[in-house]
């Protein structure tokens, strides 16, 4: 389970996030929603350690990131919104780092990466230099990496950009495969078909603050008809 | 007509927009950095003005020492430049990897309606103002001290400057981009690893054959009793070893301004002056033919590189007792060490000077115990202070990146269960498992050829190990203080500011390293070997605290970065 509670950040005057409280049920995925510059990415980076908040705490599946930053980083797999990878080793051998730095045992390395190779579809590239990759094909790598050490929770930070269809429709499978297996994920993105097709809840935010939360059929409660797209754009636009 | 002026125009307005973009950034980092860039000023006009006095000191007492000093300081200042050249030329090729073709902007600048050479034309300045700055702020000492001694004017030295070292900084650049795109543009038929290695052997070949050729004797200083051996010596030293490189251009105008012979300065100057239009317009000739079909070839050959096995190899296998994490970071540095040309060449490069010092060191009988306890302790200090430079220009060289190459994958890092103190503790000791044992390696070595006796050698292997602590912790702690997450160029990374610092830091505690062995030695000398212990825990234990400091600032910085 996420817990969010009170989170605040700021960067200078601007209030990148604010007094955000939410929580992400065990094995339920949750879509974070938002305009460019809602706070989406620095929330993300507060809950993968990367960034510390001004005020406020937050804690996955009972430890608090910020009392035990390791315990929780341990049951945590972050998947960025650019995937910015050691492009001189191949695929394999930064899956290999991913599994040291876990660390996992050398045997179960071996196993989980030849699974995700098969899974992701990653077999005639992962022996080569992910410098020669494509952006889909290093998405996809970072896919296998936040999932190779089995985590609790995964973080996502807009999954689909730069994929193929082909790679959305593998993804999306993976994401409630996962989600129905117990992982509890947490997902920021803009692609409105993809948070009202995968999530349990969404969660749309705008300047750093919640303005509306609920499943897809809460949110509608009161909208008619609309679909998520107009609804969104009918909540941020009331908000603003 | 009007094509001409459009283009023109565009490289004027392009070349005025860097400039102000330039400002701009040096104007916002004033504003937000200016305790840091006051400190940096201070400590890179503190380290000239330092190298300065030192040279000064060398240099006036050569010149005590009759015509031999003259002479050798003439032939030290020839070499000086001599090595400043092709460490140009290196340079040059290192960084153009990134100005001609690994960069986003040439992807921009290719789109333009701009013929390819005036693309090169722009990237030609860059260049050369990317790779000669730190190397030139280097040679700025060495230029001031030696005017100084032959007592050339300010105004002449700054003529000089224009005349002369401006021509030489375009020739090896000129040099330098013309290798890089032959490279690359080979690299079609060739592995890039293989073509590279061709010239290396071939430059290795080149260099033993002038070696064998230019040095008619060795100095065999048990025979200065001979006058006829001292004067064939003397001859060689006056013979100019190789006339045809700048660095001797250069060097003689300063022969020339010295001797106020006005007719060889106009000559030298002229040399230098179309030499460089030579060389410029010829890279630019060059550059018109293969500039664009090497781009090609670097960045849509859709060449890949070999598939690498799964399997662990044997040095990775070695590593097997290590904790996880540790080996994963061992791993992943090593790697890409490996896999980065501008890495394995410097270092290559390195191996190479190391080797000529210990071949030439080899091939002289210096008959050490025939000298006067003096001279035997300056060759030793000389020895010495060799040995602790290596280790300050490797480490500076190749430590100070290794935080900032981390790099935008640096979230892999921080998202990590693992301590940011270890992912320091695992560089720290790697640089040193791999600096000390080449510094130790050269100082066992040389201390073979000088035949030292126990005490000295173990002494000075001990001042090393604390040297090579220190000298990492400055490389290593600077590193993070000033990394560069989104430069991914070592070179580039290592001559910006924070780099400029860390090698002036590691120069001054090498130069008073150096002095103190010089007491230690003196206590060895006259015989005072318990003092001498003594005065070396007095001197080691400060060091202490210069590894732990630099350590803990990087470590602190680097808890603190937010992604």
């Amino acid at each position: 389970m996420i817990e969010i509670h009170n989170l605040s950040k700021s960067f200078g005057n601007l209030k990148a996030v604010e007094n955000l409280s939410l929580q992400v049920e065990d094995g339920s995925l949750l879509s974070f929603l938002g305009p460019n510059g809602a706070g989406k990415t620095t929330t993300i980076k507060m809950i993968t350690g990367l960034m510390i908040p001004d005020s406020g705490r937050i804690i996955l599946n009972g430890i608090d990131i910020s009392k035990d930053p390791l315990a929780a980083k341990q049951i945590t797999g972050y998947i960025p919104d650019a995937p910015n990878l050691y492009e001189k080793m191949t695929g394999r051998e930064f899956l290999q780092l991913i599994g040291h730095l876990y660390r996992m045992k050398t045997g179960l390395i071996r196993s989980q990466i030849d699974f995700y190779v098969e899974k992701l579809q990653l077999m005639p590239w992962v022996n080569q230099r992910i410098e020669e990759y494509s952006r889909g094909m290093k998405q996809r790598i970072v896919f296998a990496s936040a999932l190779l050490h089995d985590p609790e929770i995964l973080i996502i930070d807009e999954p689909m950009v730069g994929l193929d269809p082909n790679t959305i429709r593998t993804t999306k499978l993976l994401l409630r495969e996962k989600a129905s297996e117990g992982l509890t994920i947490f997902l920021s993105t803009h692609d409105l078909h993809t948070a009202g097709e995968l999530s349990d809840r969404i969660i749309i935010i705008d300047r750093g603050r919640v303005v509306k939360a609920g499943s897809l059929s809460d949110l509608r409660q009161g909208h008619g008809s609309q679909s998520l797209e107009e609804l969104y754009f009918d909540l941020i636009e009331r908000a603003e | 007509m009007t094509s001409i002026h459009l283009k023109s125009d565009l490289l004027i307005s392009l070349g005025w927009l860097k400039f102000r973009a330039f400002l701009t950034h040096v104007k916002l980092d004033m504003r937000r950095k200016w305790l840091e860039i006051l400190v940096s000023g201070s400590i890179i006009c503190s380290m000239i003005f330092g190298g300065y006095l030192l040279l000064m000191k060398g240099a006036i007492f050569l010149r005590l020492q009759g015509e031999i000093g003259g002479l050798l300081l003439d032939r030290i200042f020839y070499l000086g430049w001599s090595v400043i050249f092709y460490l140009l030329i290196l340079s040059n090729i290192i960084t153009a990897f990134s100005t001609l073709y690994r960069s986003r902007e040439v992807f921009f600048l290719m789109t333009l309606p701009l013929p390819h050479r005036q693309i090169f034309s722009i990237k030609f300045y860059e260049n050369l103002l990317y790779s000669s700055w730190a190397i030139l702020l280097l040679g700025l000492p060495l230029t001031l001290a030696y005017g100084r001694i032959k007592s050339i004017p300010g105004a002449e030295i700054g003529l000089i400057y224009v005349v002369g070292l401006l021509p030489f900084l375009v020739i090896s650049t000129a040099l330098g981009l013309c290798l890089t795109m032959v490279v690359v543009y080979l690299s079609k038929w060739f592995r890039m690893r293989a073509v590279f290695f061709g010239l290396g052997l071939t430059f290795v070949l080149l260099f033993s054959l002038y070696l064998h050729f230019s040095q008619k004797g060795v100095v065999m200083t048990g025979e200065f009793a001979s006058f006829r051996m001292l004067n064939r010596y003397l001859q060689n030293l006056s013979q100019v070893p190789f006339p045809l490189i700048p660095s001797h251009w250069f060097s003689q105008l300063f022969v020339a301004a010295a001797a106020e012979d006005r007719g060889q300065f106009v000559f030298f100057a002229g040399i230098m002056l179309t030499n460089a239009l030579l060389f410029h317009e010829l890279s630019r000739q060059l550059a018109g033919g293969l500039y664009f079909r090497s781009f090609q070839i670097m960045e849509f050959s859709g060449r890949k590189t070999a598939p690498v096995k799964p399997d662990t190899p044997f040095h990775f296998r070695i590593l097997q007792k290590l904790a996880p994490q540790t080996r994963g970071l061992i791993q992943k540095d090593l790697i890409q060490f490996r896999r980065t040309p501008q890495q394995w060449i410097q270092f290559l490069f390195f191996g190479f000077f190391i080797a000529v010092y210990l071949i030439n060191l080899s091939r002289f009988d210096l008959k050490m115990e025939t000298l006067a306890p003096f001279w035997q302790r300056l060759i030793y200090l000389f020895n010495f202070g060799f040995s602790s430079f290596i280790i300050a220009a490797l480490t500076s060289r190749f430590v100070f990146p290794l935080i900032s190459l981390e790099g935008r994958g640096l979230w892999v890092i921080l998202s990590s269960p693992l301590r940011i103190a270890k992912l320091f503790r695992q560089k720290f000791w790697l640089a040193f498992a791999v600096f000390f044992t080449l510094a130790e390696a050269v100082s066992l070595t040389s201390n073979l050829f000088l035949s030292r006796d126990m005490p000295t050698a173990v002494i000075s292997s001990i001042m090393l190990l604390v040297m090579s602590l220190v000298l990492i912790s400055f490389s290593l702690g600077f590193g993070a203080v000033f990394a560069q997450f989104h430069e991914s160029n070592p070179l580039k990374i290592s001559s910006g500011t924070g780099g400029i610092i860390t090698i002036i830091a590691s120069l001054v505690y090498v130069g008073l390293m150096v002095g103190a062995m010089g007491l230690l030695l003196w206590l060895i000398g006259s015989g005072r070997t318990s003092a001498a212990l003594w005065a070396t825990a007095g001197i080691l234990a400060p060091n202490g605290l210069l590894v732990y400091l630099p350590l803990k600032w990087g470590l602190r910085v680097l808890e603190r970065t937010e992604l």
